[in-house]
């Protein structure tokens, strides 16, 4: 069984987590749900940062540069070439494939050199601006954009990361731009990380970069700053805000210009946010009010809550992977995965002891833990768990089935840890308090669970 | 107390000893079921392994020794067994003093030196 959600660094085995880390760790099967967004590069206090930006910009300027000298379909061809960046992988497709722009779409962005006269005299300062004028264009385009006008800085970066954490490379071939000859060129022998599944490259990202939606946003725009009287009450559509941007230029500049002052609030946004203090001492009196059972869907708000509380309070020594759910004799059984990457003592005796790359947690929301609730467990660690897992459910289990797990490790040395509402709660008062790691509880559980175990 | 040397060495803990309570007091009444942390818990072990060495057969606990790290002690529980410790070492030193003339000396293996040891009584914990 493969790893679920796999990430790069596991596929590896880098042991390295998502906090400690300085790009967004890509995954292999799927998109990193965020954006480079180039307002970060030019509001970044480095200098580098600052001039990557201009660099971006001035490879987006020359687009219209072409136009002016009339190589049209260069200038198309070019956008056209620029507009998906697969290498990178973000947005939210699960493929890490995407789609160009056509060359009509293309063609209409080339075209706001000559239909805005502001771009006709001094070019873009945000190139991001082109999504108030163009349809078609969102935050996954522009990120692919300005991704691949930066690539060629990305490789070097990429390079440095992988030597720094000893990631595997391979010599790939890759699209670069060239900002001598100012358009993608292909590059032979660039020594990058590949994907195992097809061998394509991949390439790093700075997570200093990457936001959910970008700075200057089209939604943000239209709900917030759109003059609301001159958009037509018959057509809502997004064209018709479009149009009116482009016969309005100001309303635009205004919104840009509003935007850059308060560029300082502009922030990256981290992969993984932990939840306040008062929303996980929340999500505990949801989880203890709960009744057990399936009835009026409680066993879903069990592990809605259970999800959000533990994903949170395991971070950052626990990565969160997924939830997901599985049908084991009929009976539909959802657990949370969390990647080991061995950034605690603990978990890398997990991993030395029990071989567990990936920690399972099954959630049990029943009045009392039966044995096959445990024996369910046991048939499902395989692979990347090892022989280590976790249940968590309400209340601790009669001795006589407890006996079960006990059995499990004297026989087969598998590990299975029961969590219940009163570890949960220990879990809550430590991510309050901060005076020890939630992850202590875990750790604790295991101490005991050792100590009862026949020597 | 085995040596001169112990009753210096045991002045410093019991000094500690109350010093810990204290502190540990204070906390457990504002949050008894808060854990306490790593660098608390060192400190904490340090002392009491120290004064287990000196008192040997007054531990006030047959089966504690210090505190489990990975057990996850909480203040409340750090309060409970340093009262204990707190209650033994009064009597390991109300039972290690001898008198003479109505002023109370330091004995070591059973026999009085020149070293006094003041009132036992004064130097009992009492909680802030």
């Amino acid at each position: 069984m493969p790893i679920v959600r796999p990430r790069l660094t596991d596929y590896y085995g880098i042991l390295i987590s998502q906090s400690e880390a300085d790009f967004a760790i890509p995954f292999l099967d799927e998109d990193i749900p965020l954006y480079l967004d180039p307002f970060l590069l030019w509001r970044s206090p480095s200098q580098q940062d600052n001039a990557l930006h201009t660099a971006l910009i001035n490879s987006f300027n020359h687009l219209g540069y072409l136009e002016k000298q009339g190589k049209h379909s260069q200038a198309v061809d070019t956008l056209t070439a620029l507009s998906e960046c697969d290498e990178v992988g973000f947005g939210h497709s699960h493929t890490r494939a995407g789609h160009r722009i056509g060359s009509a779409t293309a063609a209409e962005i080339i075209e706001l050199f000559r239909a805005i006269p502001e771009y006709e005299k001094r070019g873009f300062v945000h190139f991001e601006e082109i999504q108030f004028f163009v349809d078609h264009i969102s935050k996954d385009r522009i990120s692919d954009i300005a991704c691949n006008l930066l690539k060629s800085f990305l490789i070097d970066y990429t390079i440095q990361q992988c030597a720094g954490h000893n990631i595997p490379t391979s010599k790939v071939s890759a699209s670069v731009y060239n900002y001598k000859e100012n358009k993608p060129i292909l590059e032979r022998d660039l020594t990058l990380p590949v994907n195992p599944d097809d061998n394509k490259p991949i390439i790093f990202v700075p997570k200093r970069w990457l936001r959910f939606h970008p700075w200057l946003d089209f939604t943000e725009y239209v709900t917030e700053y759109f003059p609301k009287e001159k958009r037509p009450a018959a057509d809502q559509s997004r064209i018709a805000v479009l149009t009116f941007n482009r016969q309005n230029y100001g309303a635009v500049r205004d919104y840009v210009a509003s935007k850059e002052r308060t560029a300082e609030d502009c922030h990256n946004d981290p992969l993984f946010s932990q939840i306040p203090i008062a929303s996980a001492k929340t999500s505990l009196k949801t989880i203890q009010a709960l009744p057990t059972g399936a009835k009026e869907e409680t066993d879903l708000k069990y592990e809605r809550e259970l999800s959000r509380l533990l994903a949170s309070a395991f971070y950052p020594q626990l990565d969160f992977a997924k939830a997901q759910s599985r049908t084991e004799s009929g009976v539909l059984i959802r657990d949370l995965i969390f990647y080991n990457n061995r950034s605690h003592e603990f978990l890398a005796e997990l991993f030395e002891k029990y071989d567990c790359r990936q920690i399972v947690m099954e959630m049990k929301n029943v009045n009392e833990l039966q044995s096959e609730h445990i024996n369910q467990l046991n048939r499902y660690m395989t692979e990347q768990f090892g022989n280590f897992g976790v249940i968590v459910t309400r209340k601790m289990p009669v001795p006589r089935v407890f006996r079960n797990t006990i059995d499990l490790w004297a026989g087969q040395r598998r590990c299975i840890l029961i969590l219940d509402d009163y570890d949960l709660e220990q879990i809550v008062t430590i991510y309050e308090s901060k005076q020890r790691d939630p992850l202590d509880v875990l750790k604790k559980k295991y101490v005991e669970f050792i100590r009862k175990c026949p020597s | 107390m085995d040596t001169k040397d112990d009753i210096e060495l045991f002045k410093k803990l019991e000094q500690q000893l109350h010093s810990f309570l204290g502190e540990m007091s204070d906390l457990s009444h504002k949050k008894p079921n808060d854990p306490v942390n790593k660098f608390k818990l060192k400190f904490l072990n340090t002392t009491l392994v120290s004064i287990n060495k000196i008192i040997k057969d007054y531990r006030p606990l047959e089966d504690f020794e210090q505190f489990d790290v990975d057990s996850l002690p909480t203040n409340s529980d750090v309060v409970l067994v340093l009262s204990q410790y707190a209650g033994a070492t009064l009597r390991f030193r109300t039972d290690n003093t001898v008198y003479e003339h109505g002023i109370g000396y330091w004995a070591v293996r059973g026999k009085k030196t020149d070293l006094r040891a003041g009132d036992p009584r004064d130097h009992k914990y009492h909680p802030r």
